[in-house]
């Protein structure tokens, strides 16, 4: 029932905060109403809760409650730092849509009820936030085709490889009873675990289906990444891994050859994603780049079959995302605060602002990770169970490029002031004074908006501390590795059907 | 075989081809209603009464919202390019490329029948015989797909991109039913909350693109809601 009481909440309050979006402050009061309420109840989601609904069953988890508590969370702070700082009203509405859609998408067994889901709340927030698009009005619609068109395509064919496992040349019923598998059925699942890999490929922005995730995220503020490409790509990652855990890993087909591609397309995300972010410049890029690295890693889970190599790869979508979301919120509220972009361009930011360095610092953390950590094990074990040898180990070390890629821009953080960085305003957060005449009433009810309004920028950075807090969180707990999809709760696609963090 | 499927897996399959080839918009908006509407009474057996009532309201919603987006937008300046419109190989090939599509699904559909488990089918001389419930709408599903696969990733503009990606999730659906059976009512919800998520998006880029054309500065406002604020004398459509 709470899975369903977080759709019914998320869902209208969604749909309100963008017809309203013309409307900053009562966008701004709704969905940050919605989505403090959609904390709440998403932190009341229990296993035993399963509601049937329109011919399926609808199931909290433990791991379900992990995902949406911090995907609520994070919703609520992007929300709270766009009002802080003044802009992106048009990406609270979708966000909370694709809360909603989301949940109830992970929260059923059948896939294609997820895909379907999914894919409709990511075309929202690839679409709907492109009215505050850098560059005018005249590059919204190409962006905003731009980013239709991987959504969509990952949508369509997902759905269509959903279509095989349930028909009757799909694994869910052409196996025989006693489970021999025809040579042409072998065939086919390669082609499929093909398909559904180039469809989270294309979702996730992985190389070479990149291009149009820098270009979402340079184009737009930072907090219209997390809900397209963080939360809503990690919920469809997951649906998929799903997918291929139940229809195709379960019965054991080797399929080395298709893995072996796998591998590859993963290889060539980590390694030129991690030299993309040590290349470029500015921050975007440098966040665009490091989720293009994750996804290489979140593709390793579809290259080795097993269990072991599943539980990883929940851990680390999950994880990765988490802490993307706080670098995210960093980057909004850096670039919002000096104005500026380009590293050479912030030097001494970390001086001026500690909010912001402490925030950076908890991401540097989650990215690189410890030993212990869910993320760091997560990552390891993928790699060491998808490329076992040294070229193994070089790809890991290469995954590691956060620490170089951040780590300088912490450096720069308290290297001589840039120009940008000096003459930034209200930095610093203001306990006197008299700005915005703040101080010139002393009545709570002026005082503490006035305030407010003096101090957004260091509220922003607080929120954005918090952020990162949270991705630390999961990053170090994960979902938990005794987490096992694949319960069957749909009527029509057979035994098996794919369920991901489903009862 | 069933006649009345069979007619109304023609007339989606139809108003697909004129939603993806009709240079004018409304026209394509006519077509991409048909397609959209007719398509839930596709199935057999036909979804509960209140699911198939879901979908044809949120086709009808999908479609109005361009339609809404398209009465709002300015015309395209008088002067300068134009963007073209339609399908560039025209309808006759398109018309030519569902029939292919509906050969090649139907063959599929009885493959597939003979690998289930019912067996193969026994009277496999009677051509009419091939036209069974599955086969349809598959063969409209398929024929939707290969139609509007071109306008959905390679379109010219917000308006072609939404019909195409609206007409190709719609047979993306179709044949899903068509080669692994109706989905639950779960399932079509999802897909009608995905063709209207579709449409809004359809509708907000089309507002955009015609806030292009205007060149106006000050930014952008939801394509539903984009007239409200033109003068009373705007250029004439």
């Amino acid at each position: 029932m709470s899975v369903l009481l977080l759709v019914a909440i998320a869902l209208p309050g969604g749909v309100a905060t963008a017809l309203l979006a013309h409307r900053r402050r009562a966008a701004f009061a709704i969905g940050l109403l919605a989505a403090l309420a959609c904390i709440v109840v998403a932190a009341s989601i229990r296993a035993e809760d399963t509601v049937p609904l329109a011919g399926s069953i609808i199931g909290g988890s433990d791991a379900l409650r992990t995902l949406a508590v911090a995907w609520a969370f994070s919703t609520f702070l992007f929300g709270l730092m766009d009002a802080l700082l003044g802009d992106g009203q048009s990406v609270l509405g979708p966000s909370l849509v694709g809360l909603g859609v989301g949940a109830l998408g992970l929260s059923v067994a059948d896939a294609g009820i997820g895909f379907a889901m999914l894919t409709a709340g990511a075309v929202l927030a690839a679409v709907l936030p492109i009215v505050m698009v850098r560059g005018g009005p005249s590059a919204a619609p190409g962006l905003g085709i731009l980013s239709l068109r991987p959504v969509v395509a990952a949508g369509a064919i997902t759905i269509l490889a959903v279509a095989w496992g349930a028909s009757a040349v799909g694994p869910l019923v052409a196996i025989g009873p006693l489970g021999e598998i025809d040579p042409a059925l072998e065939t086919s699942m390669g082609l499929a675990l093909l398909a559904v890999t180039a469809a989270v490929v294309i979702r996730l922005g992985a190389i070479p289906a990149h291009v149009w995730t820098a270009r979402f995220t340079e184009a737009l503020p930072a907090s219209a990444v997390p809900p397209l490409l963080g939360w809503g790509a990690a919920a469809f990652a997951l649906v998929s891994l799903g997918w291929v855990d139940v229809t195709i890993t379960s019965t054991g087909v080797d399929l080395g050859p298709q893995r072996a591609i796998v591998v590859v397309v993963a290889t060539a995300s980590i390694v030129l994603g991690g030299l993309a972010g040590i290349l470029r410049d500015d921050i975007e890029h440098a966040l665009a780049y490091s989720i293009v690295q994750d996804a290489g890693v979140a593709l390793l889970a579809f290259a080795s079959p097993g269990s072991a190599s599943t539980s990883a790869g929940r851990d680390w979508i999950v994880a990765a995302v988490a802490v993307k979301s706080g670098l995210a919120a960093w980057v909004l509220v850096t670039r919002s605060t000096f104005r500026t972009h380009r590293r050479l361009d912030l030097g001494g930011w970390a001086r001026r602002s500690p909010l912001l360095g402490l925030a950076l610092l908890l991401v540097l953390i989650g990215a690189v990770g410890l030993p212990g950590m869910a993320a760091f094990d997560a990552r390891a074990d993928l790699v060491r169970l998808a490329l076992p040898g040294p070229i193994g180990v070089l790809v890991l070390v290469t995954a590691f490029a956060p620490l170089v890629v951040l780590g300088r821009l912490l450096v720069s953080g308290v290297d001589a002031m840039a120009a940008p960085v000096r003459e930034a305003t209200n930095v610093a957060p203001r306990l006197r004074g008299r700005a915005d005449g703040w101080a010139d009433d002393p009545s709570p009810v002026r005082l503490v908006p006035a305030a407010i309004r003096a101090n957004g920028r260091p509220l922003a950075a607080a929120a954005a501390v918090l952020v990162a807090f949270v991705g630390l969180a999961v990053a170090v707990s994960g979902l938990g590795s005794t987490v096992v999809g694949g319960a069957s709760g749909g009527d029509q696609t057979g035994p098996g059907a794919a369920g991901v963090v489903a009862p | 075989m069933n006649p009345i499927l069979v007619g109304v897996a023609l007339a989606v399959t139809a108003g697909s081809v004129i939603a993806i080839s009709a240079r004018d918009a409304r026209t394509a908006l006519v077509g991409l209603a048909v397609a959209l509407g007719v398509a839930p009474f596709l199935g057999d057996p036909l979804p509960q009464v209140t699911t198939m009532a879901a979908r044809v309201v949120g086709a009808a919603l999908a479609a109005y919202l361009l339609r809404a987006a398209v009465a709002v937008a300015p015309p395209a300046p008088a002067r300068g390019p134009r963007p073209p419109s339609g399908s560039r190989i025209g309808w006759p090939t398109e018309a030519l490329l569902s029939a292919a599509a509906w050969i090649v699904a139907i063959s599929l559909a009885r493959g597939l029948a003979d690998l289930g488990p019912n067996g193969p089918a026994s009277d496999s001389d009677d051509l009419l015989g091939y036209l069974t419930p599955a086969a349809v709408v598959a063969a409209a599903g398929l024929a939707s797909i290969i139609v509007a696969i071109v306008p959905a990733f390679a379109g010219r503009n917000a308006l072609g991109t939404t019909i195409g990606s609206l007409i190709l999730i719609q047979g993306v659906l179709l044949f899903r039913i068509g080669v692994a059976g109706p989905p639950g009512d779960l399932e079509q919800l999802g897909g009608v909350v995905l063709l209207l998520a579709i449409g809004v998006a359809g509708a907000w880029l089309i507002g955009a693109e015609g806030r292009r054309t205007l060149g106006r500065p000050e930014g952008l406002e939801m394509a539903a809601t984009a007239g409200a604020d033109e003068p009373p004398h705007a250029p004439p459509r």
